[in-house]
């Protein structure tokens, strides 16, 4: 005992290496953790962001934008509307503001007009998002509404333009930018790779010159507690643009091979109204097991992991009707819009399954005008906590719509 | 005393940064190194033999995505804490097999070097405490990454022998870090024979097997 005392007493049995370590705190990611630091001519450097380094914004061609035109082809509701200028209206006065809307609510379009208002003062946007199927997607739909603006497209293995008036990039290209953006959009903070890694959080932070606008379908309570605090606020918005609310979800408890005769069952059904139909499972391996076993009984169908590489032109496929269901992974948890679509969640008592990502999978039903209802399934064979909150969550989310009504 | 000491000596992985767990002979004894078995595994190493001008040569590892990216962070983002991960957890093997060798690096683009401030295969190959001498020098900075297949069969002529050493009748070991083509393993081969050693073999980290097609197209894909 006498030792452990005299250890911590005397601060000379700390080695002097240690020490350094201790003191050094990598100037680009902030980070101060000796695990990450290492050596190189007896000089310390940080491990942690050294694979991100290549071209970084140039100031000297850069042009201010000229126009600001938001081309907006259908109007907004009138919820959407007032978020939208309540957006605005915050980052004028300068506060942090973060969007918390259901799935569906069209939160895209609810920044179109504090992105208008930021190019005509002249200054630097940026859309980032962690997904890279989402940014194409979505650079798209910014170039349709800002048709007089460059709108650059900034992804790993797609940096050759960095310049523009509206940036939209992946999170880990975000270290190009330091202290660059006086407006940055962050879409889908709750996904993966963003969520909980700490080095992408700090690069978002270093970009930032001005005020960022975060937008979630479920954020953490860490996020939401820290919209607590002064200069932030939190804008929600929990009725769907179309004014119908979020499908429900139902639980089903099944066992053993009465899980495949309900999915059967249901495939033949949606087959004969023509309905799509995603049933999502946790893993790559079931995936392939599961699609395996329903291909015998219905052809008509295919399967999308991580591992597919021609996961795009099954997609599209998709679209075009061509399938009736769909096997797939968490891939596909995301950016999603198809008519009629109908939702099962295949083992939802797995482990990887929790509320989030569950409301997220939910929210993929009845997002268009024309079709704002359908079906969503827990498949299990027991109920979990994850489960019950996600249904609550919406079910919340639902009594605030009926207050609006 | 000794428990707190133990409980506070948990050592990372220089590759994956998560707590080494011992859990076999092989990184007991290698425990210096600081590379989990997990790390190692992934990289599947084969210790592949193959022959180039009838000199025998040993690769440790098939040229796959992870050693690719892993070659990467190590050469182009100059992490230079990872010049363990390729060589060090079997050193104690090839310091025996090769002992009595003189090692010698084929030499590398020296403005690369200069940036980076250390040689990387030289980094690499310090580990097996062999006796080491640059006595191959490049007389001019090429890149052979830019080069196609043909090009790179004449890469011999910018190589020159450092007559300050004296290899007769030496046994000496040659080290690079990729194979791609042989290129420049046939052209310092030959040079080394040409100044009198008794014996040539080659240690490299990775070889590529190039197929005809690949071979065409070499200048366009870029081997980092």
């Amino acid at each position: 005992m006498t030792n452990i005392t005299e250890l911590i007493s005397n601060p000379k049995n700390i080695n002097k290496s240690s020490l350094l370590k201790e003191s050094f705190v990598c100037p680009v990611c902030k980070n101060s953790d000796p695990k990450y630091i290492g050596y190189k001519n007896g000089q310390p450097y940080c491990r942690r962001c050294i694979s991100f380094k290549g071209d970084e914004v140039d100031l000297i061609n850069y042009h201010p934008p000229k126009n600001y035109e938001a081309i907006i082809s259908y109007p907004l509701s009138k919820e959407q509307e007032r978020i939208a200028n309540e957006v605005m209206v915050s980052f004028i006065n300068k506060q942090d503001s973060l969007i918390y809307a259901v799935c569906g609510a069209g939160k895209t379009e609810l920044v179109f007009k504090v992105i208008e208002y930021a190019l005509e003062h002249k200054l630097k946007v940026g859309f980032a998002i962690p997904r890279r199927d989402v940014v194409i997607e979505l650079a798209l739909r910014l170039e349709k509404t800002f048709k007089n603006n460059i709108v650059s497209c900034v992804y790993g293995g797609n940096t050759s333009l960095l310049n523009g008036d509206i940036i939209v990039l992946t999170t880990h290209q975000l270290y190009r930018y330091p202290t660059y953006f006086d407006l940055l959009i962050m879409d889908e903070i709750d996904a993966f790779p963003y969520k909980d890694n700490p080095l992408l959080i700090e690069m978002f932070k270093r970009s930032v010159k001005g005020h960022y606008i975060l937008m979630s379908a479920t954020p953490s309570e860490s996020v939401l507690s820290e919209f607590k605090k002064p200069n932030h606020q939190i804008h929600t918005l929990f009725t769907r643009y179309h004014m119908h609310p979020l499908p429900c979800p139902k639980i089903i408890i099944k066992f053993g091979i009465d899980k495949y005769i309900f999915l059967i069952q249901k495939i033949k059904e949606y087959e004969k109204v023509n309905k799509p139909l995603f049933i999502f499972v946790p893993t790559i391996d079931e995936s392939n097991l599961l699609y395996g076993i329903l291909k015998r009984f219905s052809k008509n169908g295919n399967r999308v992991n991580s591992e597919v590489n021609e996961r795009e032109e099954i997609i599209e496929d998709f679209r075009k009707h061509k399938y009736s269901y769909l096997v797939t992974t968490a891939v596909l948890e995301r950016g999603v819009t198809l008519k009629n679509l109908q939702v099962i969640i295949f083992h939802s008592d797995h482990e990887i399954y929790n509320a989030a990502s569950l409301i997220q999978i939910s929210g993929r039903v009845g997002r268009l005008y024309d079709a704002p209802d359908g079906d969503v399934y827990f498949l299990g064979s027991k109920t979990t906590k994850g489960m019950l909150d996600a249904i609550s969550k919406i079910k919340e989310a639902n009594s605030h719509l009926q207050v609006v009504l | 005393m000794q428990l707190v000491k133990l409980k506070k000596q948990t050592h990372t992985c220089k590759s994956c940064f998560k707590d080494i767990r011992y859990n076999s002979f092989h990184s007991l004894i290698n425990s210096e190194v600081m590379i989990c078995d997990d790390c190692l595994y992934y990289a599947k190493p084969i210790f592949k033999d193959f022959r180039i001008d009838g000199v025998k040569g040993l690769a440790i590892y098939e040229y796959n995505s992870y050693i690719r990216s892993k070659m990467f962070t190590y050469k182009i983002c100059e992490d230079y804490e990872l010049k363990d991960f390729f060589l060090a957890p079997y050193k104690l093997e090839f310091s025996l097999l090769y002992f009595g060798y003189i090692v010698v690096p084929i030499p590398s683009y020296k403005l690369d070097d200069e940036r980076r401030g250390y040689n990387h295969v030289i980094e690499i190959f310090k580990c097996l405490k062999l006796q080491m001498i640059t006595c191959l020098i490049k007389t001019e900075d090429i890149k052979q990454k830019l080069l196609n297949y043909d090009e790179r069969q004449e890469i011999g002529k910018h190589f020159k022998f450092d007559s300050s050493f004296n290899i007769k009748n030496q046994k000496i070991l040659l080290v690079d870090d990729v194979i791609t083509t042989g290129a420049s393993m046939k052209a310092a081969i030959k040079i080394l024979k040409e100044n009198g050693a008794k014996k040539i073999k080659i240690l490299s980290i990775c070889k590529r097997e190039l197929s005809d097609e690949e071979k065409k197209h070499l200048k366009n894909v870029s081997i980092l």
